[in-house]
């Protein structure tokens, strides 16, 4: 009994200096648990990372999956960078693993999504992009040469219910968001960005 | 039913665990930008300052602060290796050292400090806004400890250690951790020759 409340006041002195660390780090987001949320509504992480092949990869981790229901729920990236870049993928498993890409302008000072953000439009996926479903989760891939590295660059992820109507995207309802509950996230360029990903190490 | 409360209690305990590891072994990466990032002509003005004999150089830029005492000393001698790599392969290659503590880092102390690693690693100091500019160009930055009016000698500065290889026109080309990827670069003077030549 000692040992188990040694344990857990030693697990929880990690977790927040784990929660301090990671708060200040702009590769990652640690998202809260939200227990109201079935399992794959409810994101828990969001890493950023370089792939073997040079392009700049998002993974989103959900608390669990979602397999044959039949909705319009998915999983959102956002890239905030000159506009705001919506890339979607079903969470229904059973789903073509087909990403879809809107773009639109949000208000400079709240880029938080919501039912009233309005409509996004179709935005032509480059070469290079790709979205995959991974095993509670899904990552997403953007082309390096993309990239205005003088810019910001910020992301977040969502979980949302979404229509389509021709080249059009309308948010229904939004589930999750990994920075919910955080106050508004720092502007970092996209070259600070690279930089932490590239060092992690630092004194 | 119990039962099933503690499984969901366990498989709660074994994801946060998960996490809790995982976000401690983000590892480093190095990045060969597809699309080289042009410098502004105040920082290639600046680089070329900080080695005026040299021209059309492949560059070498680390930051950091002399009074560390493991990871830049560690930086710098791995820019010395690389400098010498590059040499073996016919490319020119100059590092260059700017310090992100000039309070502390007089130009006396900057020089013997490089000159101690390499004759080719020279060094940068601007102070105020010029460096708040010069690190933004290359989104470096950096958390002073217990810096204040009654202690300004004995501090510690946290900052990132990532390494940025500028090509001879004046574009960021590879953006890699100055302690763990030296040998991916090293390999890349070796097998990638064409690369040096645009």
């Amino acid at each position: 009994m000692k040992w188990t409340l040694i344990f857990i006041f030693l697990f929880m002195i990690t977790r927040s200096v784990a929660a301090m660390q990671i708060e200040a780090d702009p590769r990652t987001i640690s998202s809260f648990m939200d227990k109201s949320l079935t399992p794959a509504l409810d994101i828990l992480q969001v890493t950023t990372d370089i792939s073997a092949d040079n392009h700049l990869l998002f993974r989103v981790k959900t608390r669990g999956e979602q397999v044959n229901e039949e909705n319009n729920d998915y999983v959102l990236l956002q890239i905030l960078h000159e506009k705001t870049y919506l890339f979607l993928l079903p969470l229904n498993k059973t789903k073509t693993e087909k990403a879809l890409v809107y773009e639109g302008t949000l208000d400079p000072e709240n880029h938080k999504l919501s039912e009233t953000s309005g409509k996004f439009t179709e935005y032509n996926l480059p070469a290079g992009f790709t979205a995959t479903r991974t095993v509670r989760g899904a990552e997403f891939t953007i082309p390096l040469d993309w990239i205005n590295y003088a810019a910001d660059f910020n992301f977040d992820a969502y979980t949302i219910q979404a229509s389509t109507l021709e080249n059009t995207l309308q948010i229904d309802k939004v589930y999750d968001q990994a920075r919910k509950g955080r106050k508004e996230e720092k502007r970092y360029s996209a070259i600070t960005l690279l930089n932490k990903i590239c060092s992690p190490k630092k004194r | 039913m119990i039962q099933s409360i503690l499984q969901r209690k366990y498989s709660s305990t074994v994801v946060a665990l998960t996490l809790l590891f995982t976000q401690a072994s983000i590892e480093a990466a190095t990045v060969i930008l597809p699309r080289p990032v042009p410098l502004k002509a105040e920082t290639i003005s600046h680089l070329q300052q900080a080695h005026p004999s040299e021209n059309k150089q492949w560059q070498l830029v680390v930051f950091g602060f002399t009074r560390c005492r493991d990871i830049c000393p560690m930086s710098l001698a791995n820019l010395s290796m690389l400098i010498k790599a590059a040499a073996n392969e016919q490319i020119k290659l100059d590092g260059t050292f700017v310090t992100v503590d000039p309070d502390r880092d007089s130009e006396e102390i900057l020089s013997s400090y490089t000159k101690s690693f390499d004759a080719n690693i020279a060094y940068l100091r601007f102070e105020g806004e010029e460096l708040a500019r010069f690190k933004a160009t290359f989104g470096v930055e950096t958390v002073f400890y217990t810096k204040n009016v009654g202690n300004m000698q004995n501090y510690q500065v946290d900052h990132s250690t990532s390494a940025f290889l500028i090509d001879p026109s004046g574009k960021i080309r590879v953006i890699f951790d100055a302690l763990e990827d030296t040998v991916n670069i090293a390999k890349m003077f070796r097998e990638k020759r064409e690369f040096f030549k645009s």
